[in-house]
């Protein structure tokens, strides 16, 4: 968007919609929640995640909605209208995005290459030795190495090449248009995926596993914090995704009935990786004739990319379930990966009055040298690691607490957005909303926050060498710091400040009554 | 499958994709009660 074109916006409440459950719906729902339900009470983890999903990820998902739909911007934006001293955090939360850009799509890379290799099965009798040394060369020494994983590169190269080309194209053309397509694609080839993995031998096993309830972990803490983790992190909420997107709605959209769709998507997505993975642990245990407490890997990079090909290298149909299963991976990852870069691109544009194609073409291809740098070598993984632990612990969580701390207890104007929010079609919010967002969500995310960063000062993370640590965990987060700082004290290209946000009747009233 | 599971697997069934059919459903009857679509005044 230059400095004189009107406003972008989604075609319609059905654009918004897919591009936000294209946001939620990422590598995590697939990759982490079976196996964070399995370890937290299986079965009887239904009950805190369902807790979560109600009274945070949706109360966060909506403020999220509020801020961006009321203050009509990306984060920095929203936040400087919101009070102008707010501008930083909301380049604290670009920065973060553009920091988890730079590593997510290499995690798509892989997904697509293997999408060509399970044509073939090229990871062969042993997934590991081909995955970690074939594909990703890792080097043996834990140290930054400057030798390029050849596949790996090229792979990077082409996702960043349909990622800034999407992206170029603008909201309505580009992001909403990929997503039209990508999602419903998304459900119906794992949809298939599951339908197949459910009716292998040993499924039955495998479901058993995940769906008995162990009730003594409701009433273990940390099961709890668990549950509020997996909502808060596969929602795609607090970092200035959800309060890019709201921004591009017309004025009378439907936000809380879209937030409700949206959370629960994420959640039934969850629920039916839930059932696919499992599924297919279960066959794996009994072609091993172990029990599947016994089988390992059941998260992130090794389900994925060891223990998955070693499913698909036993099972009938392997190579086009394994298509299938990279490919919506990939597609998965993809459609969140266009929504993170939205939240840069959309900053740098009203910030500096650009267009989306230079925005795509100058951050895209800014964050596109780094990444390939960073991640297409032989040390790129551990990086990747690091990057990963600290930028979420610390950042996104942060964020979100800082987010709710200042809207809810230092501004006092939840009742603002609230009004705003009951101010169009839609479910009406009562003071429940308010006490959610301003009490429960600050002390659950605060103690969250605190308990990560205990941790990662207690122990080095991952038993990496200081340097490392030093350089890509800390470092990183201070980096985002410094840089929210140096953007807020950028000029703005534009008219920010002259900003009037819609009256809102309810609020005028409830002052009214309340003599101010 | 044990009974247990059977009934833990088809209770998140029902809270969790009837949670999102119910949640569709409101947004639909919503638009169609305010005719959205014709809503744009941006």
């Amino acid at each position: 968007m230059s400095v004189d074109q009107p406003r972008e916006q989604w075609s319609g409440q059905l654009g918004f919609v897919l591009a936000a459950i294209g946001s939620a719906v990422g590598l995590g729902n697939i990759w982490r929640f079976p196996g964070v339900a399995y370890d937290n009470g299986a079965g009887a983890f239904l009950i805190p995640y369902l807790v979560a999903l109600l009274t945070a990820g949706i109360p966060i998902l909506l403020l999220d909605y509020s801020i961006g739909h009321r203050f009509r911007g990306a984060a920095p934006t929203s936040f400087r209208r919101l009070t102008r001293g707010a501008e930083s955090l909301g380049w604290f939360q670009v920065g973060v995005s553009w920091v988890i850009i730079l590593y997510y799509t290499v995690i798509i890379a892989w997904a697509a290459s293997f999408t060509v290799f399970a044509a073939t099965q090229a990871w062969g009798e042993d997934p590991s030795t081909f995955f970690f040394g074939d594909y990703l060369r890792l080097s043996e020494e834990v140290a930054i190495t400057t030798q390029v994983a050849p596949t790996v590169l090229v792979a990077l190269v082409l996702i960043w090449v349909a990622a800034i080309a999407i992206l170029s194209l603008g909201v309505q053309k580009g992001v909403e248009r990929a997503n039209v397509v990508f999602i419903p694609l998304l459900v119906v080839m794992f949809g298939a995926i599951v339908v197949r993995a459910v009716t292998l031998d040993g499924a039955m096993a495998g479901l058993t596993a995940f769906f008995t309830p162990d009730w003594a972990a409701l009433s273990d803490p940390g099961v709890w914090i668990a549950a509020y983790g997996q909502i808060f992190f596969s929602l795609s909420i607090a970092f200035g995704i959800m309060i890019t997107y709201s921004s591009y709605l017309r004025r009378r959209a439907n936000l809380t009935s879209t937030g409700l769709v949206v959370g629960f998507a994420n959640s039934s997505f969850e629920l039916l990786a839930g059932i696919g993975v499992f599924s297919a642990l279960g066959f794996m245990a009994a072609q091993q004739g172990v029990p599947v407490s016994e089988v390992g890997g059941i998260t992130g990079i090794g389900l994925a990319f060891v223990a998955f090909p070693q499913i698909l290298s036993m099972m009938p149909g392997g190579p086009v379930f394994g298509v299938l299963f990279f490919a919506s991976l990939t597609l998965a990852g993809l459609t969140s990966l266009l929504s993170i870069l939205q939240v840069v691109s959309a900053a740098f544009q009203e910030k500096f009055g650009w267009s989306a194609r230079q925005a795509a073409l100058l951050l895209g291809g800014a964050a596109a040298v780094v990444s390939i740098a960073l991640f297409s070598t032989t040390s790129g993984l551990y990086v990747l690691d690091i990057a990963d632990k600290f930028v979420n612990d610390i950042g996104v969580v942060g964020s979100a607490v800082l987010t709710t701390l200042l809207v809810g207890l230092a501004l006092r104007r939840l009742r603002e957005m609230q009004a705003h929010l009951n101010n169009r079609p839609g479910l009406s919010l009562g003071a429940w909303w308010r006490f959610l967002v301003g009490v429960v969500v600050p002390i659950v995310l605060g103690y969250i926050l605190v308990q990560g960063v205990r941790a990662l000062i207690v122990e080095p993370y991952g038993d990496y060498p200081t340097g490392l640590i030093a350089w890509f965990g800390w470092g990183t987060v201070a980096l985002i710091a410094t840089v929210a700082v140096v953007m807020t004290l950028l000029p703005w290209r534009r008219d920010v400040d002259g900003f009037v946000p819609e009256t809102l009747p309810d609020l005028t009233t409830a002052r009214r009554a309340a003599g101010r | 499958m044990t009974g247990t599971a059977v009934g833990f697997m088809l209770l998140s069934m029902v809270l969790i994709w009837g949670g999102l059919g119910l949640s569709i459903w409101r947004l639909r009857r919503d638009a169609r009660e305010v005719g959205l679509d014709d809503a744009d005044d941006e």
